[in-house]
Formats: structure tokens, C-alpha cells, sequence
């Protein structure tokens, strides 16, 4: 399992080299000079000098690239303009509501989904399965703001239940404060999440193996949660992590809809700011979060399907 | 019969579709006495398979009992409530599924499988139920019992496969062993090997086993006494040496002459021109005189009653074989 | 026709409406969606103003319906373009192989490492906010999805008895491709362009919201949204009617999708 996991972590040295030019060659993409795009049109020519040097634009490309690479393994990031201290340190601070939101709705999906999926299976062209599957087809269409702004509508503002935003100083307060952003990505994506499981569940309890269980006298709900979930439940984790770049895009507007200081708020506002490095860095974060969660996936399915194991490892 | 483990009465099975409801099985009557091996016989759709998932009430989604009785050491199953089914099921009555791909779940190991029935039974004991799936395992032939607890299914070949679903009806000791189809997805070697574990297990065991199958082959080996099924009814029932001596239906001896010399093929027989009626369209009077070569107009109108044999069994036929065929 | 799946014929009628809107819809409305009115500022909806007033005095109807231009604009521009050049690539990898195949994936696998939004915004950060540098975010992220789609199914439909019998009667690539493989390859992407379109208004209102897509004054339904958000004790109606709008299409889109997916791959069953 370690030898597999450190050969997995080699293969993604392409992929990781990829994004950091990627992002590397983004900044390049300014049109006109990146020095005066930063600094605007009332810059002062020693200004723009000193920045054009800071940037490293002076050198070769390739050259250019090669120190942006070493810089980053070395740990620094460089200064964001704006707030004027370490990149590194201002990332760092703001990875982790970042990470406790992602975290957060993803239990929240599975939590939405996976009883959703499960009524929607046994009762199969039944009213609660057409109930679950209309509101699902309404779900996938709610885009994360306006959801927001319905949850904050009701939830915030006509029931004062919610805060309409922030983050909190203790861990309790953040857990409770970012509820409703957690909830607005989850209804998005818990119904990819239930479609998934409904058919992946059904598909399970028609297999032998629930006849077998049955056989021995399990109750139903054994039969249901340690046969045909654990069988089921497998394909929809797929599909969670496959849709795992578009829940860490909710992130971003939802930080900004419910003011959570995360990277995706840190983005937008460096965007305002013209804080080019900031952005870089959290454009590659979010590249580095989602190829570490698709490796971790992976791991999770390893783990739950012996079947998987073995095509892996062998 | 008096004294039977499992008396089957009159068991009508219907699925219902679209507001009607479809005959599978028609007034099915059978009984099967302690440590009997009772087999059932027929082709692909005749309602075997259907008969005895009925009897612990596996039937699929929409398929229900619409007649009669089924009584397990005087406990009414047919129409009893899922509370009451479960701890007969595997600890009263156990069963053997045809795939054993698909009959074992994929993502729990095979010793977890085995264990989890003596635990919800309450026969656990002290360690979770771990030395007896050992001993279970061993019983069913398979070996080295520790490694092959610790295994997945995908990780066993097809026989033991098998094997390890046996161990899973055996390990609460049932009276009562429902085997459907046990060995159509094998091998032809491995089919015998678990034809002789599952007579074996009967003997030492002292327990009631059915037998579902197409091939009478398979029930020569290892059944006391068959039920002859066609269109959803017992066409002819006896004693086993009887059936191959002196066959009184029609549909017995076509099946009989179906068996191919020499060896048991595992094919589904098609024993004779023309194929079962549609469940959905059964004729009016004995659903074999279509293909029978002894039919009359009597046939076609009104289902025959039950001649009984003198040695036991009986037949539902106007125009039974002399004695003396086959 | 009478064929098609109930969600088929449904989405076809809906998307048939929503272009009826488009097109027709502000001629048969006297308002204007960017003229202020301050005297009638965050009004609630009335027989005047069905959606109520913003609080500069426009009317949210009039601004939703001119809206569905802007927003089905958007989503044609989103996915026509990388429809045929994610197409194109993946075709052209998957049947002929080679440097360029290998060379597309790598590029693929590196765009799709980021979140899409977080790919698009980045973009447009440096290029500078506004619908076309959007458009250009766009197709620089998401001809993967019809790259990749494209690619593996050429790469089963190649390997089919017809293709390779044409390959041996000595057909040239370009007739193969068009007569043979192209039919073939083509549903799957169809299928997820329909459902695309949706994540494309999707972005394309998440960018307006953000401030990075269409600007004010125009009336986009995410711009809008944005608009309403400050007012949302006082004039919930604000955000609230252009996000039905946005429900309702992406509800016919997926519709669409479903009942292409049931007609033109039935094998896939439900």
C-alpha cells in the first residue's frame, strides 16, 4: 500500500510541473507590460524598474520559469502587494476555513445523498423515489449564489436561525457559521451524488449476494446498510470525487456570497487589488488541493474494494 | 404426511403485473420428511426455482404467494410476517444460490460472511463466531480455513466459492437445506465434487436437503424422491428408483430420454419439439398437451387430477405410460 | 417524434420557448432594462412591475427577460466554440495517435488538475473582466471534456468490424472518418454539450455575480443577482425571480440532456 502510494505520488511529478507552468505562464498572458498592469498608469519609471526586477522579467523565459520553480520548492511564494507580507503566510491562514468548508460539505452531501439514494432505490417508481428525483433535477440547477441568498433570505434574515456571513474564532462558532455555506454547495452536488447511488443501488440489491444475505436471516436494514450499501456506495464516491473540481469552484463564490475568509474569497479580492502573485499562488493551491483529493479518492476506493486492491497492487 | 419437516399445500406463486397478476406456480403440493433429499425437477422457467425461494419467501419484487400453505416444523410461513421468517432463515432453513459469483458479496471477506449468520442467530459465542466459521469451513472441504476466512470471493476459484456459500447455509446447523441449482454454474469436474459434499453433509448432518435442477442426472446421485415440475405444476411425483423405471407422465420420460449417454451435459434441456407455454398465456387444460405426443381433446380442455403411485408420488396425466418404459 | 421520451419532448418544447423569449420577448416589453427610474426605486412586484423594481428603479422583469439573451448568448458561446475544438483535437488524437495525442492529453491533464471556475476566473484575472475574455477562459479549459469524450470513443468505434473493413477496402482517412467514425462519435458529445450548457450559464452568471463576466448596466441574470444581494431584507425580490430563471433553464437543459441521452443511447439504459 505505502510503495503504491509513493509510485502514485511520482506519477503526479508530470501533472504537478504541468500546473506550476501553467500558472507560471498565466501571469505572462497580461497584456502589455505585467509590471505597469500591476502597479497601474501613474506608476513612476524607478517603480516599475524595481517591480520588472522583483518579476524577474529582465530574464529569459525559461530561466524565468526555472527560478519561479526553485522559489516555490524553497517555500517562498513571494510578497503579495497588497497586503504586503509573505504569500506563504496569507495562503496558509486562509487554506484552512478553505479545507473546513470543502470538508464540511462533503459530509453534507453524503449526508443529503445517501438516505435520499437509498429511499429512491428500494422504492423505485414509487411517489418517494419521483419525489427524490425531481428534486434532485431542481437541484443540480441551483447555481451556489442564489441558493445562498435563498438559505440567507430564509434562514438568516426572515428566521434570524443563521449568521448572514463570517467565519468565527472558535471551532464551535465555525462550525455553526458555515453551515449554510457548507449547504449550499451540498445541494448542488448531493444530487449528482443520489443519482449516482439510486442506480448504483439498485443494480446492488437485485445482485445475488442480497439473496444470500436474506437467506441468513440479516434484518432489513442489515441487509440494506452491510450488503447493498457498502457494495453501492462505491460507485457514488467515484462520482463525488469526480466532481470534486466543481465542488472546490462552489467554494469560491460561496466564501464570497457568506464572507468566509478562504482562498476563494482571497482570490476575488486579489483580482480587485490587481495582486497578481497572490492569485498565482491561489490558483495553484486550488490545482494542488484538487489533484491531492483525486489521489486521496483513489486511496478511499482502494480501501473500501478489495476488487480495486488487488487490479492495483495486485 | 404426518411428521414432515416441510409441508408444502396447494402453493399457488403470481406475479403481478399492471394490475393483473400472472400464474408462476399453480397448486403445488409436497412434503419432505426429516433428512430426506427431495429433488425438483424441470426446465428453465417451469417455476422450480420460484417454488422453493417461496418456501423461506425470497420471491423477487412483485412476485407473491397467491394460494396455500407452507409449513416449517409447524410454523406457517406463507403469509408470516418478515419478524417471523428471520430466525428460521439460516438458523431453521438454509439456502445455496445457482451463481456463487454472485451470490457472495464482494467488498466483505468470506470468513465475515459466514460469521455474521451465527451472530445474528445468537451463535456467535464468545469469539464473534470465529471458530465455528472455522469449523463450518473445514466441514464444507475447504482448506486451510484461516487464510481462506481472511480472502475475498475474488480471490477464491469457483468451487470454493461454492463451498463457501454452503458453509454460510450451514453454519447455524438448519434442518433444512435449500440447494437451487447448486451446480449449474460450475465446472463439470467441481459439479461433481459438490454433489457429493452436499449428499455427504446431509448424511453426517442428519439434515433435510431440496434439490433444484434441470438435470435428472443430478438428482439420480443424490435424491430419495422427485417432483416432475412443468408450467408451474408438479406433473408427477416418486420415489426415485421409480422414476427411472417406470415413469408415468409423458413429460418425465421426455426428460428422461433427454439426458444425453455417456455424460451429463450442463445444458439447459430442451428435451422435446416446441417450447413451455407463456406463464401469461397457459392453455386451459394440461399445459404440456401442446407438445405430447400422447394428447387427446380431453387434454386440452380440463387440467388432469392426481393419480397416486402404489409405492408413494403419484401423476397428473389421462394417459400415463404402461409400466415397463424406459 | 411521437417516439421521443416524455423528458425529450419536454426539453425540446422548453428550449424551443426559452429561444421564443429571447428572440421576441423585449419586443413585447415597453421597458427598458438599463434606464433608471429612481421615483420607482425597490418597488415590490405589482401588475406594473410583475418582479418588482431594483433599486434603481428598473424593472426586474424587464431585466430578467432581456436577460435570457445575454444568458442563452452565453451559454452558445461557451460551448459551440469548444464543442468543435475539443471535437476537432479529439478526433484527430484519437484516430491518427501519435505526438499530438500524447501532446493533447498532457495539456488536458493539466487543465483539468484545476476546479474549472477556479481555472476560468484566474483567466480572466489577467485578460481582464468581461464576457469575451470569458469566452476565451472558456474555450482555453473546456475543449478537455470533448477532447477526452471525442478520444475514447474513437478509440472503441476504430477498433469496430465496419471501420476496419473500410480501412482494408483502402478508403482514405478523410472518408472514413466523415462516413464512418464521425456519426458514431459524435452522440456522446452532443449528449454532454446539453448538459454543458448549463454549467456555461453557470459560470457565465458566476462570473457576473463576481463582477467578472458581463458589467453593470447590462442585464445578466448573475449581474442581477449581485444587484439584489445588498437589498436582501428590503427587496428580496431582486435576486430571487432572475435565479428562478436560472433553475428553470438549467432544468430544460437537463431534460434535454437526459432525453438525448435516452434516444441516442438507449443501450445505457435507466
Amino acid at each position: 500500500m505505502l510503495s503504491y502510494i509513493l509510485r502514485r505520488l511520482l506519477l503526479m511529478i508530470p501533472v504537478a510541473l504541468g500546473i506550476t507552468l501553467a500558472v507560471f505562464l498565466l501571469v505572462r498572458l497580461i497584456p502589455g507590460d505585467p509590471a505597469r498592469a500591476i502597479l497601474g498608469i501613474h506608476a513612476t519609471p524607478d517603480l516599475l524598474a524595481a517591480v520588472r526586477a522583483r518579476l524577474g522579467l529582465n530574464d529569459s523565459i525559461v530561466v524565468q520559469y526555472l527560478i519561479y520553480l526553485r522559489n516555490l520548492v524553497q517555500g517562498d511564494f513571494g510578497q503579495s502587494y497588497y497586503y504586503g507580507e509573505p504569500i506563504a503566510r496569507l495562503v496558509g491562514e486562509r487554506a484552512v476555513p478553505t479545507l473546513l468548508l470543502l470538508a464540511y460539505s462533503t459530509v453534507l452531501t453524503l449526508v443529503l445523498a445517501v438516505p435520499a439514494g437509498i429511499l429512491a432505490a428500494t422504492r423505485r417508481d414509487r411517489a418517494a423515489d419521483h419525489v427524490v428525483r425531481i428534486v434532485s433535477t431542481v437541484g443540480v440547477g441551483l447555481p451556489p449564489y442564489w441558493t445562498g441568498f435563498i438559505l440567507i433570505l430564509l434562514l438568516s434574515v426572515t428566521f434570524k436561525i443563521f449568521p448572514i456571513g463570517g467565519y468565527g474564532n472558535t471551532w464551535g462558532q465555525r462550525m455553526f457559521n458555515l453551515f449554510l455555506p457548507a449547504l449550499t454547495i451540498s445541494l448542488n452536488v448531493a444530487p449528482l451524488v443520489m443519482r449516482a447511488l439510486r442506480s448504483s443501488m439498485t443494480e446492488a440489491l437485485g445482485a445475488g449476494f442480497i439473496d444470500t444475505a436474506r437467506a441468513k436471516g440479516l434484518s432489513g436494514w442489515a441487509v440494506l446498510l452491510r450488503h447493498a450499501l457498502r457494495v453501492a456506495i462505491l460507485p457514488a464516491i467515484g462520482v463525488l470525487g469526480l466532481n470534486i473540481g466543481f465542488l472546490v469552484g462552489s467554494t469560491v463564490i460561496v466564501e464570497n456570497v457568506f464572507s468566509v475568509p478562504g482562498l476563494g474569497q482571497l482570490m476575488i479580492s486579489s483580482i480587485n487589488t490587481r495582486d497578481y502573485p497572490t492569485i498565482q499562488m491561489v490558483t495553484l493551491i486550488f490545482g494542488v488541493i484538487v489533484v491531492l483529493i483525486y489521489l486521496a479518492t483513489d486511496l478511499l476506493q482502494m480501501l473500501l474494494d478489495p476488487r480495486v486492491r488487488k487490479a492495483q497492487i495486485g | 404426511m404426518s411428521g414432515a419437516l416441510l409441508q408444502v399445500q396447494g402453493l399457488g406463486i403470481g406475479l403481478t403485473r399492471r394490475g393483473a397478476t400472472v400464474p408462476l406456480v399453480e397448486d403445488v403440493s409436497f412434503a419432505v420428511r426429516q433428512g430426506e433429499a427431495y429433488g425438483i425437477v424441470g426446465e428453465s422457467g417451469c417455476g422450480k426455482s420460484t417454488t422453493i425461494r417461496a418456501v423461506i419467501r425470497l420471491l423477487a419484487a412483485r412476485v407473491r404467494i397467491t394460494a396455500g400453505t407452507v409449513a416449517f416444523e409447524g410454523n406457517q410461513l406463507a403469509q408470516a410476517s418478515e419478524a417471523t421468517l428471520r430466525p428460521i432463515r439460516g438458523a431453521g432453513i438454509g439456502m445455496v444460490f445457482q451463481d456463487p459469483l454472485t451470490a457472495l458479496n464482494p467488498v466483505i471477506t468470506v470468513g465475515q460472511q459466514v460469521a455474521e449468520g451465527l451472530r445474528t442467530h445468537g451463535k456467535g459465542g464468545r469469539d464473534g463466531g470465529r471458530e465455528r466459521t472455522q469449523e463450518v469451513m473445514r466441514l464444507v472441504g475447504l482448506p486451510d480455513p484461516q487464510r481462506i476466512a481472511a480472502a475475498y470471493p475474488h480471490e477464491l476459484s469457483g468451487g470454493q466459492r461454492q463451498r463457501t456459500a454452503i458453509a454460510i447455509a450451514l453454519a447455524c446447523s438448519p434442518r433444512l437445506l435449500l440447494a437451487d441449482e447448486p451446480t449449474t454454474a460450475l465446472d463439470v469436474t467441481i459439479q461433481a465434487q459438490i454433489l457429493r459434499l452436499l449428499s455427504d453433509l446431509r448424511k453426517r448432518l442428519g439434515m433435510a436437503l431440496i434439490l433444484v435442477t434441470h438435470d435428472l442426472g443430478v438428482v439420480a446421485q443424490t435424491c430419495d424422491r422427485v417432483a416432475v415440475m412443468y408450467a408451474g405444476r408438479i406433473v408427477e411425483e416418486a420415489p426415485i428408483a421409480r422414476i427411472f423405471k417406470a415413469p408415468a407422465h409423458p413429460y418425465t420420460v421426455a426428460l428422461l430420454d433427454s439426458i444425453p449417454r455417456g455424460s451429463r451435459a450442463a445444458h439447459p434441456l430442451h428435451p422435446i419439439a416446441g417450447m413451455p407455454p407463456d406463464p401469461a398465456q397457459k392453455p386451459p387444460g394440461c399445459p404440456f398437451a401442446p407438445r405430447c405426443p400422447r394428447r387427446s381433446t380431453v387434454c386440452e380442455t380440463t387440467f388432469p387430477s392426481w393419480t397416486r403411485h402404489s409405492g408413494g408420488g403419484g401423476f397428473a396425466c389421462y394417459h400415463p405410460m404402461e409400466a415397463g418404459h424406459g | 417524434m411521437r417516439n421521443w421520451p416524455r423528458n425529450l419532448k419536454l426539453g425540446v418544447g422548453l428550449l424551443i420557448a426559452w429561444i421564443l423569449l429571447a428572440v421576441f420577448g423585449p419586443m413585447l416589453l415597453t421597458g427598458d432594462p438599463t434606464t433608471m427610474d429612481l421615483m420607482h426605486s425597490l418597488h415590490p412586484p405589482s401588475l406594473a412591475f410583475p418582479f418588482g423594481t431594483d433599486n434603481l428603479g428598473r424593472g426586474v422583469f424587464t431585466r430578467v427577460v432581456y436577460g435570457t439573451r445575454l444568458d442563452l448568448q452565453i451559454g452558445l458561446f461557451c460551448v459551440v466554440p469548444v464543442f468543435i475544438i475539443g471535437t476537432t483535437i479529439g478526433i484527430i488524437g484519437g484516430y491518427f495517435g501519435g505526438f499530438f495525442d500524447g501532446l493533447s492529453m498532457r495539456l488536458a491533464d493539466v487543465a483539468v488538475a484545476f476546479p474549472f471556475l477556479v481555472a476560468v476566473i484566474a483567466i480572466v484575472a489577467v485578460l481582464g473582466p468581461g464576457l469575451t475574455n470569458m469566452y476565451i477562459a472558456v474555450a482555453v479549459v473546456n475543449w478537455v471534456s470533448y477532447a477526452r469524450i471525442t478520444r475514447s470513443e474513437i478509440l472503441v468505434v476504430k477498433q469496430m468490424d465496419y471501420v476496419q473493413a473500410a480501412n482494408i477496402l483502402g478508403f482514405g482517412n478523410t472518408r472514413i472518418l466523415a462516413r464512418h467514425v464521425l456519426p458514431n462519435v459524435i452522440t456522446q458529445s452532443l449528449i454532454y454539450a446539453s448538459s454543458d450548457v448549463i454549467l456555461a450559464v453557470f459560470t457565465g452568471s458566476s462570473l457576473g455575480f463576481l463582477g467578472l463576466g458581463a458589467q453593470p448596466p447590462a442585464a445578466e441574470w448573475g449581474l442581477i443577482i449581485a444587484d439584489g444581494y445588498s437589498f436582501v431584507s428590503q427587496a428580496p425580490w431582486i435576486s430571487a425571480f432572475p435565479g428562478l430563471a436560472i433553475v428553470a433553464l438549467a432544468v430544460s437543459f437537463s431534460l434535454l440532456g437526459d432525453g438525448l441521452a435516452d434516444v441516442l443511447r438507449p443501450e445505457l439504459g435507466r
